[in-house]
């Protein structure tokens, strides 16, 4: 290759109009030229000037050296020459401008060459070594290679040259570092490669908007996902250019334009320059794309934005893209663009980069009376992913007013909800779908966060409604999978309990407690609810509580304890509020306690006779003595039936199976038995109440006392299991006697007695029993007796034919009965 | 439910046999539920009858149990009109059965006029612990209760038929008696609802397929 100097150049090259110390120079030229042997070296070598003066490279000796016009008029020798420089101007020997010129004046026309297949790699790469050294030295040839290539590749005309270039640039890393011009006439300086003033001065004769059409019409100009302009000018990005567009909003919009198109025609992102801020950490960029109405290809910019954007500058962004989303109903559900950027967008975000107007989206578009199937499926799963699952346990942070905000459960109710006034119609939208649905999930928690402010919230008839709402929704749970029960139900449970706080609403309160069934999760909740409401030592006690209470005692014992478990809190804490209870009723209450110790007795035998439960908590039996214990101990001796004493009195004596866990109860009972049976008759002489007199009397004489006694055995036969024979035979034996007693009664005894035998005579089970054939036997006569020649005897017969025909007696009683409605009146 | 159910347990299941057979004409008399827990179709028509009974859980279920234990289903309302009407006289009933126009309240006067001393005792208790044990049998098929628990409530259950009864007939008697009590003129009319049977029908029915099971009352 140097052979061209040797051979065309040097021949021409006149010594004597160069200076010492451009010999000195030449010299090293030559030298590295390769060109030792050439007389011009000699003759330069041998002038004794050159070697005390410092080597200059001049412009003179430039143009003596690369200003060669006619070499360009043939391709390859052009070509050829060119090359030639490559040794020079690695050391730094550059061409002056002139010749520069000269040079991408031949590159340009030659351009086509280098682009065909005819021109060898090799020569490409070295032609583009020498333009990448030229760009980037320090001499005038800079600034002349630069704007040469930067022209080029803003050349819309010529795409194939400009396109050949870009790839070259890129491919050698061409207009990437630092070019050099003059500052003025005699220094040159160094520039970098960023957009700005001086930049644009010397390339764009100092016209910004120059830059910036021919940048934006550049932009969207590429192959297919191949680099383009744009990958150089990317690099020349910078805060100055950021200040511009700050200052130049309808810029800002092109560009986005420019962006969207490059997007739609080349396929590529423009990350750099969507990203661009300027030093105050403005980005024009985002702050338009959160100003303006959207498109769809703002969607597609957006989901290009990196991480670490100021929040804000995005809150304006999720808004417009909120819009964008609901535009006519989801008009964009079923785009590209909406699968490919949108959904993902929203998948991969955080409930905390969201605003908070995204809740009142998600409500509108998913609403069970409204939403469309296949975008409820959609956003459901996308918002119960961000709002419910990432946050396990409450209400998430969201974006509002340009902060980072904790949802509460109040604050959605008033201002997203906005349903204080119509909040049965608000439910009933919900209601059916039930609680799989992720919107009545976070309805759920919603409310659950409100707890107390409920209250305040809500009227009673709403609060009532919203009580329905939640038991319909925790029964739906029944239908969905485990993850959804456990999550949700604690929440019900716990906001049905603060709302249910009025006392004695049991129907409520078993409502909430019956929840304790769907699933084990909330079963402890269940209960302590209910035992907080059962056994709440605040609100006054009720006969009809009291009742509850020992029915869930039955509960409690078939269930082996499982079910109803406050009932055993209720055994071992409330017999002294139950005794006081009672205490403070005037009214006669001894029926009601007859039931209820009747009831606990017959559990306490069972519970003692099946002792098979064997876990921790004390047996069934054991607690019920306590109860029994501190009850009877508090209780006023006065409130009992006689009755209920002795059977507690005879449980305890005679069963085997009385109480055995304390001493103290037996003792007690004992005492009250003898309060009631050692001093009774002497306090019942005064009163002649029917209802104690239940002691043996020997038979003797007839009497007012006697008859009276007959007759209250008679009616209580069935509860006391007295068949008193003996009274009954003395009677018939003194038939005579009674019947004159009895015409002289003054109290008329004799339609009671009647009854009472005509009852006995009606009983299956005295009938059944062989072994009181006796006792029925007196009953009949005694009746027949009483009854045979009164004015009441025909109706009894009829009576008695009536029930014979009922069909409801077996055969034998069904005899019986005849043949004593034949007798009476006979 | 791997207990296995000895002839006592049988015996015992048996008091709910017409009333199972009344609501499931295929029922299995010797099983636990008297549904084929392994066919889809039995277990959601027991799980339909629970519902019909207003029965969501298990506490519900024990809640009905208690209703039908203490005597408030029927019982309860049965005996305060049969104390009324055993004050009555044959006019003065009269009087008061022209006097009500609803027409199952009349046809509740009648039957309780009827037996208001026949039932004085045993009222309708063998209809409430008849449907205590079918309704227990029902909560098997959902979980909502245990054999354990059945058990234990069976026993007490057993305990208070035959003490109350003192025959099958008498037993079975009582049932329709309350079926009748509840239904009232309402019982479906086979000619309009053919393929339906009534109580009745079920009852002999009963008697024909499994004659054996309803012999011997063992107290």
């Amino acid at each position: 290759m140097p052979s061209i100097f040797k051979e065309v150049i040097l021949p021409n090259l006149n010594l004597k109009t160069l200076e010492a110390s451009e010999q000195q120079v030449l010299i090293t030229i030559l030298e590295l030229l390769d060109i030792t042997d050439s007389k011009v070296y000699k003759d330069a070598k041998d002038n004794p000037s050159t070697k005390t003066l410092s080597p200059t490279f001049t412009n003179t000796l430039a143009q003596q050296l690369y200003n060669h016009p006619k070499l360009y008029s043939n391709t390859q020798q052009g070509i050829t020459f060119v090359l030639a420089w490559l040794p020079l101007v690695k050391q730094g020997f550059f061409p002056d401008k002139k010749s520069t010129e000269l040079f991408i004046h031949f590159f340009k026309f030659n351009l086509n060459y280098f682009e065909s297949e005819h021109c060898h790699q090799t020569v490409k790469n070295q032609i583009f070594e020498v333009i990448k050294l030229l760009s980037e030295s320090t001499s005038e040839a800079s600034i002349v290679v630069n704007q040469f290539l930067i022209d080029s590749i803003f050349d819309l005309t010529n795409i194939v040259n400009s396109d050949f270039l870009i790839k070259q640039c890129i491919q050698f890393n061409i207009l990437n570092s630092t070019y050099s011009a003059n500052q003025n006439k005699d220094t040159l300086d160094t520039y970098p490669f960023k957009i700005n003033d001086t930049f644009i001065k010397h390339f764009f004769n100092n016209d910004w908007s120059c830059f910036i059409t021919a940048f934006h019409q550049i932009l969207p100009v590429g192959h297919v996902y191949k680099s383009s302009a744009y990958t150089i000018i990317a690099n020349w990005l910078s805060s100055d250019l950021a200040d511009y567009y700050a200052n130049n909003t309808q810029s800002v919009l092109e560009a986005l334009e420019a962006i969207k198109e490059r997007w739609i025609f080349a396929e590529v992102k423009s990350t750099a320059l969507l990203h661009l801020k300027t030093n105050n950490n403005h980005y024009p960029f985002i702050n338009a794309l959160g100003a303006k109405t959207w498109d769809s290809g703002d969607v597609i910019l957006f989901s290009d934005l990196n991480k670490g954007i100021p929040q804000n500058l995005l809150d304006q962004c999720y808004q417009q893209f909120l819009e964008w989303l609901s535009i006519n109903k989801n008009l964009h559900f079923n785009t590209e663009v909406f699968t490919d950027f949108a959904k993902p967008l929203l998948q991969q975000a955080t409930a905390s980069v969201l605003p908070l107007t995204s809740l009142a989206f998600w409500f509108n578009t998913c609403h069970p009376k409204s939403g469309i199937k296949s975008q409820t499926e959609t956003y459901n799963a996308i918002f119960s992913k961000l709002l419910l699952d990432d946050n396990q346990n409450a209400l998430p942070s969201m974006r509002y007013q340009n902060e980072t905000f904790k949802l509460t459960g109040p604050f959605v109710i008033t201002h997203v909800f906005q349903n204080t006034n119509n909040l049965d119609v608000f439910l009933k939208g919900f209601q059916n779908c039930g609680i799989s649905n992720p919107l009545n999930q976070f309805l759920v928690r919603v409310f659950y966060d409100a707890n107390q402010e409920l209250f305040n919230l809500y009227n009673k008839e709403q609060l009532e409604a919203l009580q329905i709402f939640l038991l319909e929704l925790a029964y739906s749970a029944t239908q969905t999978e485990d993850a959804i029960k456990t999550q949700n139900l604690p929440f019900i449970v716990n906001t049905l309990s603060v709302l249910c706080v009025d006392s004695g609403n049991f129907t409520r309160v078993n409502q909430i407690w019956a929840l304790k069934d769907i699933d084990p999760c909330i079963t402890t909740l269940c209960n302590t609810f209910a035992a907080k409401h059962y056994l709440n030592p605040n609100t006054p006690l009720t006969l009809n509580q009291i009742q509850a209470w020992f029915s869930y005692l039955s509960d409690y014992y078939y269930s082996f304890k499982q079910e109803a478990i406050w009932v055993n809190d209720m055994l071992t804490t409330q017999g002294v509020r139950t005794a006081n209870f009672f205490n403070k009723i005037n009214d006669d209450v001894s029926y009601f306690l007859d039931k209820v110790i009747k009831n606990i007795i017959t559990i306490h035998q069972k519970s003692k006779k099946t002792e098979i439960d064997n876990d921790a908590t004390p047996q069934t039996w054991i607690s019920i003595e306590v109860f029994l214990m501190d009850f009877l101990d508090q209780l006023k001796t006065n409130k009992l039936n006689a009755n209920t004493v002795r059977f507690l009195f005879e449980y305890c004596t005679l069963q085997t199976n009385g109480f055995t866990s304390q001493d103290t109860l037996n003792n007690s009972i004992t005492t009250l038995n003898n309060l009631y049976f050692n001093t009774k008759p002497e306090a019942d002489k005064s009163n002649t109440s029917l209802n104690t007199v239940d002691i043996k009397m020997q038979p003797n004489e007839i009497n007012q006392k006697f008859v009276d006694f007959v007759l209250s055995n008679l009616e209580q036969y069935p509860q006391t299991k007295i068949y008193d024979t003996e009274a009954l035979t003395f009677l018939l034996d003194n038939i005579t006697e009674f019947k004159v007693w009895l015409q002289n009664d003054p109290n008329n005894i004799r339609p009671r007695l009647s009854q009472a035998l005509y009852i006995t005579l009606l009983d299956t089970n005295l009938a059944s029993n062989a072994a009181l054939a006796t006792f029925t036997n007196l009953c009949k006569t005694l009746f027949i007796q009483l009854v045979k020649g009164t004015k009441m005897a025909s109706s009894y017969a009829m009576g008695l034919k009536t029930m014979v025909k009922s069909g409801a007696y077996p055969e034998d009683v069904s005899t019986v009965l005849s043949q004593v409605a034949k007798d009476i009146i006979a | 439910m791997t207990d296995t159910i000895t002839p006592k347990i049988q015996d015992q299941l048996n008091l709910s046999a017409l009333v199972l057979k009344k609501h499931h004409k295929k029922a299995d008399l010797y099983s636990w539920s008297g549904f084929d827990l392994s066919e889809a179709l039995q277990v959601q028509m027991a799980k339909r009858l629970l519902n019909l009974y207003g029965i969501k859980s298990g506490f519900h279920l024990r809640n009905s149990l208690q209703r039908y234990k203490s005597g408030q289903m029927v019982s309860n309302t049965f005996q305060k009109l049969a104390t009324q009407f055993r004050m009555d006289s044959t006019t003065s009933f009269e009087a008061k059965y022209n006097a009500e126009q609803n027409p199952k309240t009349k046809h509740i006067y009648k039957l309780v006029w009827t037996y208001r001393f026949s039932l004085k005792d045993q009222k309708l208790i063998g209809y409430e612990m008849a449907n205590y044990i079918f309704q227990m049998r029902l909560g098997l098929v959902s979980g909502f209760i245990t054999t354990h628990e059945v058990l234990l409530r069976l026993e007490d259950a057993n305990n208070t038929i035959k003490s109350t009864f003192n025959s099958w007939e008498a037993f079975h008697n009582n049932v329709c008696l309350g079926y009748e009590y509840v239904l009232g003129p309402t019982e479906q009319d086979i000619s309009k609802f053919p393929g339906t049977d009534t109580l009745w029908d079920t009852y002999q029915r009963l008697h024909i397929e499994q004659k054996n099971e309803f012999k011997v009352w063992n107290t």
